[in-house]
């Protein structure tokens, strides 16, 4: 009978906590995102454009390939750095994102040497768009983000990345995507990384989430995440408010790195940010979305 | 309030006026073709048969007609058309057997009476555990006793009978033996009157000769049985009649045909008219007649008054196989699954109307072989992805490369089942080969992106969800209900638009967000 009741308030409790994905997509992407703007975050070059535009700090772009006959050209042209990263400018996901190092005159790509022609066939996939729901798409070579050595003392490898959450320009939740082992570098949670909530006022982390518990320390090195606090939390906050007070998209999903010379960039903003935050941050979004949404309905 | 926020709640309000329209109308136009069609009976249209009687004849004197009209059991239902239809004619009953009699002084006429069949098929599991039974029951007498034209006292007939039934201890056994004796007679169109004996020396027979020959051995060994007579429906005008036989196994009257080789069983457009051996038209002698009977063959539980569509008869008219209406009319009903899935349940597969395609190519194949198969070749066809992937083969090139190896994966397959005969070899050819490359491809690239858990996860998922979309769609009542009534799918256009601004939470994120308010 207790154990009963117990179900009962934990499902009533999720019930009145948890935003599921019918009313974030119903109530909050579909009236605050017009389709018609989704553009703006869905294409990196156009988000860049824009970030520009306001003088938000993002990667700085090396070159932009929109075209097969072209790639051979720009290959030529980036040659000259040592390290960089191809990605599709409409690619979700982390997928088709190429990191490359040049190291005793040949490329690396995750550990491997990897030759011009394979290099020129990734970009030529990634404009034919197989990287984008089958769309064309535009290659984007950029500055490759040396992570902040804080990073670098829980986990050395990979990017991690910092998403948050905003509502017509108000921050209500943020979490750091921290990658694995696993994850093979890759910071995304359903790809094995960590979920690591914050505390949006101090930017302090909390516990990491794995997918399946919560724990305290990286499962790979075992250096602590909880309590440590992330530099340039306040510019990070500022950044995202910035960025959303400039897009026409009010429910956003910003997301951030940390240069560990240049300090927070965006690297993109994302109309449709997933709600595994929730789960990172043991926090449900729901009741922070609807105490926006409604505050403007009233004014 | 803003003006938005008005808009919004107009656009809601339109929203569910229209829904609610689209649920209700067609259930309320539904119920009126019900109700005008004279009331539910079954759904599913099956043929009805409207036969007509036709007597034309003169007559110098005094004359009497009499014929056999059907009574309702367990395979028929008889529906009276015209009142009129028995005019002049007076109806008895003699035995289990219904009769007409008309008569009449010297005149020339045409006498026609119509009624309407409605029929299904009846077959028997004669239990082979059975044991042969001898009855001596005085009750049965007639069924048990030779007659003129069945001398099942014979001593030919009693020979062959002993023959047949050697060393046989089950009635099934008994039965068969006879029923194969009987049905590989030949077979003649011989309109001269045959009895049993006759039948067993000329070694051919019509149907009455066999139904004589088949029933004078049964009796031979004591087992009841009885030529049954009527005529077998079809779109047509004609004059013969035909007659089959019932045997009495376990108290039960069981039917065989050993003519058109039905055994112990019977189709649906068999009309029966007469217990025993009768002829169908007894007459006055000195009488000019001829008769002819005219069938008709129409679709039956189509509810065709206010229907704005009948499917059922515009598969007839228009030659389209059920099959290909059937696809169509069940696709909105599985995509409507595929969304409560989704958006109410929460799981996940590959492709939001894959699952629906797949069951309905499952609806041919049957589902365990079916999904055996889909799997299969899914799996090898999802090798290929990786060599293709290791060389950086360009997408368009793949995917097509993948698209050849399906249709080498399909030929093989249909070469192996045709050689083992595990399947209908058609069956590969049911899966759209475009799902089968699309699904393979992304099988792969799961594999490569997540790991081969989280790959064989969601497919796991797909093909629960495929299994539960096909259990619904596979329902004759389901098939039938939209074939009858299409209109039913506006209904669902209206659920789903109710169902696309519920804002929930999915069942499954309440598993998936227990951990949030667990701290």
């Amino acid at each position: 009978m207790a154990k009963t009741m117990n179900w009962i308030q934990k499902i009533a409790n999720i019930r009145s906590k948890v935003m599921g994905m019918n009313e974030r997509n119903l109530s909050f992407i579909y009236p605050n995102n017009s389709r018609k703007n989704y553009k703006y975050a869905d294409d990196k070059c156009l988000t860049k454009s824009i970030l520009h535009q306001h003088q938000i700090a993002c990667p700085t772009t090396y070159a932009v390939i929109d075209s097969i006959g072209k790639i051979e050209q720009a290959w030529q042209s980036v040659s000259e750095w040592n390290e960089f990263v191809i990605k599709p400018a409409k690619g979700a996901g982390g997928k088709g994102i190429m990191i490359l190092k040049k190291k005793e005159g040949l490329w690396h790509s995750q550990g491997n040497v990897i030759s011009d022609h394979e290099v020129c066939t990734h970009i030529a996939n990634v404009i034919f768009g197989i990287y984008s729901f089958g769309d064309s798409d535009v290659a984007l070579i950029e500055e490759y983000v040396r992570p902040h050595r804080i990073f670098h003392q829980i986990f050395p490898e990979g990017v991690p990345d910092i998403r948050i959450i905003l509502l017509k320009g108000v921050p209500l939740m943020g979490m750091l995507r921290m990658p694995t082992r696993q994850s093979n570098g890759k910071a995304n949670l359903h790809q094995g990384g960590l979920g690591i909530g914050i505390d949006m006022t101090t930017g302090r982390l909390k516990d990491a989430y794995d997918g399946e518990k919560h724990i305290a320390f990286h499962p790979d090195t075992q250096n602590p995440v909880a309590g440590i606090t992330l530099p340039h939390w306040d510019e990070i906050i500022a950044m995202s408010v910035m960025a959303a007070q400039n897009f026409p998209l009010d429910y956003l999903g910003v997301d951030l790195v940390i240069d560990d010379r240049k300090g927070p960039m965006i690297m993109e903003l994302n109309v449709r940010p997933g709600l595994g935050i929730q789960l990172a941050n043991r926090e449900g979004l729901k009741e922070a979305l609807e105490r926006i949404e409604n505050q403007k309905t009233i004014k | 309030m803003t003006r938005q926020t008005d808009e919004i709640m107009n656009e809601n309000k339109s929203l569910r006026i229209v829904a609610l329209a689209l649920i209700a109308i067609p259930i309320i136009l539904i119920a009126i073709r019900i109700k005008e069609n004279g009331g539910y009976s079954q759904i599913g249209a099956n043929y009805k048969y409207i036969i007509n009687y036709e007597y034309y004849f003169q007559s110098e004197k005094d004359y009497s007609i009499r014929t056999f009209l059907p009574v309702n059991n367990q395979r028929q239902q008889i529906f009276l058309n015209n009142s009129h239809s028995e005019t002049f004619g007076s109806v008895f009953l003699d035995g289990p057997n219904k009769l007409i009699e008309w008569k009449g002084a010297a005149e020339k006429r045409k006498i026609s009476y119509q009624f309407e069949f409605n029929g299904k098929p009846i077959s028997y599991d004669i239990q082979e555990s059975l044991g042969y039974k001898a009855y001596f029951d005085e009750n049965l007498k007639e069924y048990l006793s030779a007659s003129d034209l069945i001398q099942s006292e014979d001593a030919r007939i009693a020979e062959l009978a002993t023959e047949l039934s050697r060393g046989k201890t089950t009635a099934l056994a008994i039965i068969q033996s006879f029923y194969d004796f009987v049905y590989q007679m030949p077979s003649s169109s011989s309109s001269e009157l045959t009895d049993a004996v006759m039948a067993l020396d000329r070694r051919e027979a019509s149907c009455n000769g066999k139904s004589r020959l088949f029933v004078a051995l049964c009796r031979n060994v004591k087992m009841p049985a009885r030529v049954v007579g009527g005529l077998i429906l079809e779109e047509t005008a004609k004059k013969t009649s035909h007659s089959w036989i019932e045997i009495l196994v376990n108290d039960t009257w069981v039917p065989f045909d050993a003519l058109n080789g039905h055994f112990a069983s019977l189709p649906a457009h068999y009309l029966e008219l007469y217990k025993g051996d009768h002829f169908l038209i007894k007459r006055s002698k000195d009488l000019t007649f001829d008769y002819l009977y005219v069938i008709k063959k129409e679709r039956a539980h189509d509810y065709p008054t206010f229907a704005m569509l009948n499917v059922w008869e515009l598969m007839d008219d228009a030659g389209i196989p059920q099959d290909m209406f059937k696809m169509i009319l069940l696709l909105p009903f599985g995509a409507f699954l595929v969304a409560i899935f989704k958006n109410v349940i929460g799981i996940k597969t590959y492709g939001v109307f894959l699952p629906v395609l797949i069951s309905l190519s499952l609806l041919e194949t049957g589902l365990v072989a079916g999904l055996t198969l889909f799997s299969i070749m899914i799996g090898i066809v999802a090798l290929v992805n990786f060599p293709l992937e290791k060389w950086g083969i360009q997408y368009n090139a793949k995917i097509t490369t993948m698209l050849i190896a399906v249709v080498l994966t399909a030929l093989v397959a249909i070469q192996f089942l045709h050689t083992t005969g595990w399947l209908s070899a058609s069956a590969p050819l049911f899966f759209p080969i475009i799902i089968l490359t699309i699904v393979s491809e992304r099988v792969a690239r799961k594999i490569e992106e997540e790991g081969t858990k989280s790959a064989l996860e969601l497919y796991g998922t797909t093909l629960l969800t495929t299994i539960l979309i096909y259990s619904v769609l596979s329902s004759t009542l389901i098939q039938n209900f939209v074939l009858t009534f299409p209109e039913i799918i506006l209904t669902v256009a209206g659920i789903n638009l109710l169902l696309g601004k519920w804002i929930g939470l999915r069942v499954m994120e309440y598993y998936r967000f227990l951990n949030v308010t667990n701290g």
